[in-house]
């Protein structure tokens, strides 16, 4: 049998060739913690958002998500997993809760989507246990308005997501927002077909609130890489400028 | 022997006074009540008696005292003060001032004769202090260190007693006075304390003036600034030049370190004229360094001495200032971000590439929080204000950075400090090779993209295991990274403290991480951009963030010289020293072994060794010596020790003994300030040329000491109570002939 964490380095070692290519970009993977039921449009939604982010930022993402078990050391591959199902999320066993604790506390960013968009308590009720697990005494707070995330690249107001949501719930630890909560299925709302139509209709705004929650999307992975970056000094004045702060 | 007699009162306390004549006061107007009815002459005649009888009675409360006397004459002194400043060694027109007090001196004897004659003649010498001293050797010597008349005049005050009167003073002296009379005398004339020093000496004070005024001397009289600043922000000192000739001139005034000149001005000055101007500079490193301002030499100056000024100044550092620029976002920028904003000593200013030319964000301007690059602020005006610019996975060539890659390389070369961290925008793949940040980098470029993308282990070299940013981290347990940059070797100078386990280049192990001092600068290159599973890979394998959090911090402290990170400390004690004086230096060397020797040589400005030691160190590594006697000047102490690995440690620090003290800068003879000495003192004053001690003002009263004396007061006798009884009676005898009574 072999030990986690050999079984780790060996993964590593077949996901990579052991000697070099030349110059392949390092991208942002993004990885799925598991569901009860399958994740639906999940990937369609991952796979549009991290175009739309390439195409508009210079963020690189992988286009493939990676499903990872938040039991194995693997969880540690990218610093970044995301927990969007239709229904509830598999509640984490005790060794899989202190692995996403270290991960959270050690700096990795969490966000869980609601797919059903608050029409299955399912997900809020498992994913409220969940975090309880992970995370006991901590409570999900309203992420303000304020908050950088709302400024990461694109200054963003108003609604998000299929079914339009404009509270975002967070849990911050050492200062830095670790776990985001959407309950307006912020992944069905950007998800494309194979042939390229959209999946969903996006309630009440349409397009402009679709455009919206890619650009929320896109300020989450800017957050993610860039911590409080845009909370810095020399960015305020233009910031407060275009927002008519200031003059 | 005299005897005397003098009248006193030696009245009863005020209390008792003011009782009595309020007393008096009610008597007198209760008699002036009882007489109203009685004739004007006879009222008049009644209440002046008893108006003389109240007035009698309080004059006899008042005690009035005869008090005789034996007194025996007292002889009156005479202080002849000389001043023995160093200014007075100065020859002006042909012998020094000194000497010219000599020949006085030698030419009033007869004068002198006569004065000892009337008063008992005092000889004083003074430069910072005032002493006692035989009149044949008075102008012995002039090798004082400062010039302070007031302090002079306050100790021959202190030391005057009825006993010991004093009848005059003559003040012999350039007047250069260079502590607190220094500049006094001019528009807002003498200061209150030399005005209570005058008065308190109780006699005339006469000055006789030495030194000739006149002549060419340009000089850099005071420079006002901190004996320590922080590194890079701007030091302002103020410096105070004036001028003494008969044209106006136009002169340089340069600042300069160890003959760079730091900031230049030119000062137009006429006759006579003093002008304070303003210089400034930004120190770009820590440490001490000796700073000289100066003015040229003019033809025919009186003296040479005070043309320039030297200062010790302390460079230490308040926050490290870094730049970090971003080619790209990624998990190495966000941990690396984390880790430079979790440090409490760092001010973090940060440019990161969101949007490049390339990408569409498909939205105005307005609704983006992106910022301008302000490229031309940072690479040109404000890079020297930065200990350290950081370069991760950052492509110069879209933004126009390429015009300032000289500068840049020309700050590094300068003292500050450059990480270039990998990614497929970074080193060969961005670009670099070829251009002149090449030249400062720790390893040699190719052309092309040199990433590589595969797993492997980061091995410490042997430097690395000791070198300061590598020795107290444990890079065994460390995950593998996934790239590396191939680079064509370590440049000049360079060295690898991580290497890639097996890919070589000419026959050693490629770098992965190197450092490389440049000029008075450094750099460092971390050819990978996956160091970041360092922070969270390792933390998945249940490890700390601490090997990453001191890689960054550790990298960044010796990229900037932090003196915790030299491996070996010299320091010379603060304030100074004067010539002839031992200095002490301190040396402290980190992992020598005990009883290692360090060698210690000491070099002026022109590079010559003036000193030579070996400095044994004890078990702690650490080593004191003492520069027996040094000589005036600035200087630099460099020690050098070798270490166990045959690599040769140094460390520098600069040292300066002051040269010229102030009386040998400010040697202007000041006949103006004793002139208003001698004026506020009752005294006259005369230059020493046509000086005739037989003239001066001198206080002639006699003065006497008291051998003994009785009193007589006239409470005891009988006649003044008789002439009180005399008024009543005849008060008393008028009220009954004229039926009062």
């Amino acid at each position: 049998m072999m030990r986690p964490v050999m079984r780790f380095w060996a993964m590593v070692l077949i996901a990579v060739p052991l000697f070099g290519r030349a110059a392949e970009p390092e991208r942002l993977v993004l990885q799925r913690l598991p569901c009860v039921r399958d994740a639906g449009a999940l990937d369609h939604g991952m796979r549009q958002w991290a175009w739309e982010a390439m195409k508009r930022t210079s963020l690189l993402v992988s286009m493939e998500t990676a499903a990872v078990d938040p039991e194995r050391p693997e969880l540690f591959l990218s610093p970044f997993a995301i927990w969007a199902c239709r229904g509830a999320v598999t509640l984490p066993s005790e060794a899989a809760a202190a692995n996403l604790r270290r991960f959270l506390v050690m700096g990795g960013f969490l966000l869980a989507d609601d797919e059903s968009a608050g029409d299955d308590p399912a997900f809020e009720e498992s994913l409220r246990q969940a975090l309880d697990r992970i995370l006991p005494g901590r409570a999900l707070e309203p992420v303000s308005p304020d908050h950088v995330l709302f400024r990461s690249f694109f200054l963003l107001r108003g609604t998000f997501g299929r079914r339009a949501a404009r509270q975002l719930f967070g849990i911050e630890l050492n200062g830095r927002l670790s776990v985001l909560v959407s309950r307006a299925d912020l992944l069905g709302a950007v998800a494309r077909d194979h042939f390229g139509n959209w999946e969903a209709i996006c309630e009440p705004d349409g397009e402009d609130q679709r455009e919206r929650t890619f650009r929320l999307l896109v300020n989450i992975l800017q957050y993610a890489t860039c911590l409080d970056y845009k909370d810095d000094r020399v960015h305020l004045p233009f910031i407060l400028r275009r927002r008519k702060v200031l003059p | 022997m005299i005897r005397d007699s003098v009248f006193i009162l030696d009245p009863l306390p005020a209390g008792v006074l003011a009782l009595a004549a309020l007393v008096l006061a009610g008597a007198l107007v209760l008699t002036r009540r009882g007489l109203a009815r009685t004739s004007p002459g006879r009222r008049l005649v009644l209440l002046g008696l008893r108006v003389l009888a109240c007035a009698w009675l309080f004059f006899l409360l008042l005690q009035p005292t005869w008090l005789q006397r034996r007194l025996s004459p007292l002889r009156g002194r005479l202080a002849i003060v000389v001043d023995e400043s160093e200014s007075m060694s100065l020859a002006d027109g042909g012998s020094s001032r000194r000497e010219r007090v000599r020949r006085l001196l030698d030419a009033q004897a007869a004068a002198l004769s006569d004065l000892q004659r009337r008063f008992d003649l005092e000889g004083y010498r003074f430069s910072d202090r005032l002493s006692p001293a035989p009149l044949e050797d008075l102008a012995r010597a002039a090798n004082g260190p400062a010039t302070d008349i007031l302090s002079a005049l306050q100790q021959l005050a202190a030391a005057r007693t009825a006993e010991r009167p004093l009848s005059g003073v003559v003040l012999i002296s350039d007047g250069a006075d260079n502590a607190r009379l220094f500049g006094a005398a001019g528009r807002e004339g003498l200061p209150p304390a030399a005005r209570d020093a005058l008065e308190a000496l109780g006699a005339p004070l006469n000055a006789i003036g030495v030194g000739e005024g006149g002549g060419v001397d340009l000089s850099v009289q005071r420079v006002t600034a901190d004996d320590f600043a922080f590194v890079r922000n701007a030091v302002r000192l103020e410096v105070e030049v004036s001028y003494a000739g008969p044209e106006p001139v136009e002169v340089p005034l340069i600042l300069s370190d160890a003959g760079q000149t730091l900031a230049a001005t030119r000062v137009v000055l006429s006759g006579g004229e003093s002008r304070r101007v303003t210089l400034s500079f930004l120190p770009d490193q820590v440490g001490d360094r000796v700073l000289d301002v100066s003015v040229p030499v003019l033809p025919g100056e009186r003296t040479t001495a005070n043309n320039r000024r030297r200062w010790l100044l302390k460079v230490i550092r308040d926050k490290l200032r870094v730049l970090h620029v971003v080619g790209r976002p990624s998990w190495d920028v966000r941990f690396l971000r984390e880790a430079l904003r979790q440090n409490p000593n760092l001010d973090l200013i940060s440019f990161y590439i969101l949007r490049t030319p390339q990408d569409a964000p498909g939205v105005s301007e307005d609704e983006l929080s992106l910022i301008p690059f302000p490229v031309d602020k940072l690479f040109d005006e404000e890079l020297r204000g930065f200990d350290a610019v950081i370069f991760q996975n950052f492509d110069y060539r879209p933004y126009q950075v390429g015009f300032f890659l000289d500068g840049i390389a020309r700050y590094v070369e300068e003292g500050g400090a450059l990480w270039m961290i990998g990614g497929e925008q970074s080193f060969g793949a961005g670009g670099y090779a070829r251009t002149p940040l090449a030249n400062v980098l720790p390893v040699r470029l190719g052309d092309g993209d040199d990433r590589e993308v595969q797993e492997f282990s980061a091995q410490p070299t042997a430097a690395g295991m000791t070198h300061p940013i590598g020795e107290r981290i444990d890079w065994r347990e460390l995950p593998p990274l996934g790239s590396f940059h191939r680079a064509r070797g370590l440049a000049p100078g360079a060295v690898a403290l991580l290497a890639h386990p097996f890919e070589t280049v000419d026959g050693a192990a490629a770098p992965l991480l190197a450092v490389r001092s440049v000029g008075r600068g450094r750099s460092a290159a971390l050819l990978t951009d996956s160091v970041w599973r360092w922070r969270f890979w390792h933390a998945g394998r249940g490890g700390s963030a601490e090997p990453y959090t001191r890689l960054v911090d550790e990298v960044l402290r010796w990229l900037t010289r932090d003196p915790k990170m030299e491996p070996l400390e010299l320091e010379a004690e603060r304030g100074g020293s004067r010539p002839g004086e031992p200095l002490r230096l301190s040396l402290r060397a980190r992992g020598a072994p005990a009883n290692a020797r360090a060698r210690l040589e000491i070099q002026d400005a022109a590079g010559a060794t003036v000193h030579a030691a070996e400095i044994a160190l004890d078990e702690s590594g650490r080593g004191e010596m003492a520069w027996p006697a040094p000589a005036g000047g600035a200087f630099r102490a460099r020690a050098t020790l070798a270490a166990p690995d045959g690599a040769v440690q140094t460390a520098e620090t600069a040292l300066i003994v002051e040269e010229e003290g102030p009386e040998r800068s400010r040697p202007e003879p000041r006949p103006d300030l004793l002139r208003a000495l001698a004026a506020r003192g009752g005294g006259v004053f005369e230059d020493i040329e046509r000086a005739d001690l037989a003239a001066v003002a001198l206080r002639d009263e006699p003065a006497f000491r008291v051998e003994d004396a009785t009193r007589a007061l006239w409470l005891e006798q009988f006649w003044p109570a008789g002439l009180l009884g005399a008024l009543w009676f005849a008060e008393w005898w008028l009220r009954r002939r004229w039926g009062f009574a």
